[in-house]
């Protein structure tokens, strides 16, 4: 029996994955290559998903959905994703077939729209999920099409940004890849993005066209969170850009910024002995010693959610084993002591 | 307590045709805290025959790939790792012709090969560490590297490679952009005239695997084809 519901957000390496679990269901958002989900799914003996959620379709947030809707051991209720230009792509097939095997197997539904009038519908127990973006209107002109700016919009501007709701508290908002443009649409849309915790978007990479630190600023000023993940793969791209952490520090100096993996900017070499800070959950950098926060599991409690022990051995670790932590770069001094 | 202390009373078995290979890797052996068994003379008809050798004279092995060569054995050395495998003797395979033999010969008995280390990274740690990854899988102890799970291979193309037919397939939820190569015969016989470029297979594949000569393939099944009016074309 579960004591209160729970958000689990996984070190995947280079790419994006999270599970919200209550007493009526589980939703996973966005599926990664890899096995962390799989195995985090066994850790905590999940055998059913309500709900999968693909924010767009990416390869670092959708190719692991084929092996998920492949295994047998796990009965998937409903996919919930948009069109996109993949479509004609042979992974588009895969999907497809994927699909039709799940169907067969486990009556699996899939529904081709994932736009803000499905805020409400996967509220899982206590845990409602909102969908801040895309609207219909931008999925009507898709990938590849243009806003009513007459901007063009990428898979990255369509990007699904999900909202985690309880007691009537925005606990998370996970903002996938959003750019400049649909991030600018998403702020015009939604009175309010306050939030205790941020999945930053595309790992804290370029965020399309526009200046990444004016980027992180505005986002920051506006979702005013108190912990921001990146998602990120030590191997892969140099994220997170210095720019969006100079943004975002100069937006909230007091929010504790964390990196599910240890970026080259920050150590250029690992530790030599196993990772003691981390939980118990899978994260992909642990085999390396390449976690930062690693894995991060979230007891979700309205306006009284807490992750101070996390960051407090996040800090730890920082303290330790950390050469140029590029989250603290742009601190204050008074704030390093 | 030292490593050599904690093992000096264990042996490895080294099979290898290469009389003075065979003598470099007993000093690694020697250096990881085994006492060494050379096996590089015979010849050997049957896997069954080596195996009962090993077990007899030791508590595991390292194993070279190529063995027909020279003639000690008519099979390879992944076979023998295999078949160790099923005896609960942890083994190592060793190659120098990783980049030749993996999506092949080598592939055919993956699974049952926790440890392929290329010949220059041989040395008294790797077996250490190998001989140890190798008994904690045979207590069950499976890596997230190499459980398997159920997933799409995608065919693209079907070659020859000695004699025998492979497939070229992408596992695309391995890495959708990397191809990989398995020998026709892991496909259960009455698959295997259905094999043909843009054929979906269902196979449990360990995706939790690093490198493409990691991989292993079983439990094949043929995939549906897609419902034309599945709302997603």
């Amino acid at each position: 029996m579960m004591d209160s519901p729970e958000l689990i957000i996984l070190d995947v390496g280079h790419g994006n994955c999270a599970v919200v679990r209550d007493t009526d269901g589980v939703i996973v958002i966005d599926c990664p290559l890899g096995v962390s989900l799989i195995e985090t799914l066994e850790c905590r003996s999940i055998t059913e998903i309500l709900h999968i959620l693909i924010s767009h379709s990416d390869a670092d947030h959708i190719a692991g959905i084929i092996n998920l809707l492949s295994n047998e051991d796990i009965k998937i209720h409903n996919v919930h994703i948009n069109p996109d230009s993949i479509k004609k792509s042979d992974i588009w097939l895969d999907l497809r077939i994927a699909l039709k095997d799940a169907r067969k197997r486990s009556e699996t539904k899939v529904s081709s729209e994932l736009t803000t009038t499905k805020t409400g519908q996967f509220n899982i127990g206590s845990v409602n999920i909102e969908v801040l973006a895309p609207t219909p209107e931008l999925i009507l002109s898709g990938a590849g099409g243009t806003d009513l700016q007459k901007r063009r919009l990428t898979s990255n501007s369509i990007s699904a940004v999900v909202g985690i709701v309880h007691d009537s508290h925005r606990v998370a908002i996970l903002a996938a890849d959003i750019d400049t443009v649909g991030f600018d649409n998403l702020s015009k849309e939604a009175s309010s993005l306050s939030t205790d915790i941020l999945v930053f978007p595309h790992h804290g990479g370029q965020p399309g066209s526009g200046d990444s630190k004016t980027f992180a600023q505005e986002l920051c000023n506006l979702t005013k969170p108190k912990l921001i993940i990146f998602s990120i793969g030590r191997n892969r791209f140099k994220n997170p850009n210095t720019k969006i952490i100079e943004g975002a520090r100069s937006s909230v100096p007091d929010a504790h910024i964390l990196c599910t993996q240890l970026s080259k900017q920050c150590t250029a070499t690992l530790p030599s002995s196993k990772p003691t800070h981390l939980n118990v959950l899978p994260a992909k950098g642990r085999i390396s010693n390449s976690c930062c926060g690693g894995t991060i599991s979230i007891k979700i409690n309205g306006i009284r959610t807490t992750y101070e022990s996390e960051i407090a051995s996040h800090k730890e670790f920082i303290d330790k084993q950390v050469n140029t932590p590029i989250c603290r770069k742009f601190l204050s001094t008074d704030k390093l002591v | 307590m030292t490593v050599t202390e904690a093992y000096n009373n264990k042996t490895i078995a080294i099979v290898d045709d290469d009389k003075e290979l065979a003598e470099v890797t007993a000093w690694d052996v020697e250096e990881a805290g085994y006492k060494p068994f050379l096996l590089f003379e015979g010849k050997f008809q049957d896997v069954n025959e080596l195996v009962s050798r090993i077990v007899n004279n030791a508590q595991g092995a390292v194993c070279d790939h190529r063995l027909i060569n020279s003639g000690l054995a008519n099979f390879y050395g992944a076979e023998l790792v295999a078949a160790l495998y099923d005896r609960k003797i942890p083994s190592l395979l060793i190659t120098q012709y990783t980049d030749m033999d993996a999506s092949f010969s080598i592939r055919k008995w993956r699974r049952k090969i926790p440890v392929l280390l290329n010949r220059d990274q041989a040395d008294a740690s790797s077996i250490a560490k190998g001989i140890e990854d190798c008994t904690s899988e045979l207590r069950g102890n499976i890596p997230s590297t190499r459980k398997s799970y159920r997933t799409i291979v995608r065919i693209t193309d079907i070659d020859e490679e000695s004699h025998e037919r492979v497939v070229d397939a992408f596992v695309p939820g391995w890495n959708p952009q990397k191809a990989v190569r398995f020998p026709a015969s892991l496909v259960p016989e009455h698959l295997r005239e259905k094999l043909k470029p843009n054929v979906r297979l269902f196979a449990h594949v360990n995706i939790g695997a690093e490198k493409s000569d990691d991989l292993y393939f079983e439990k094949f099944e043929l995939a549906p084809e897609p419902d034309e009016d599945d709302g997603l074309t």
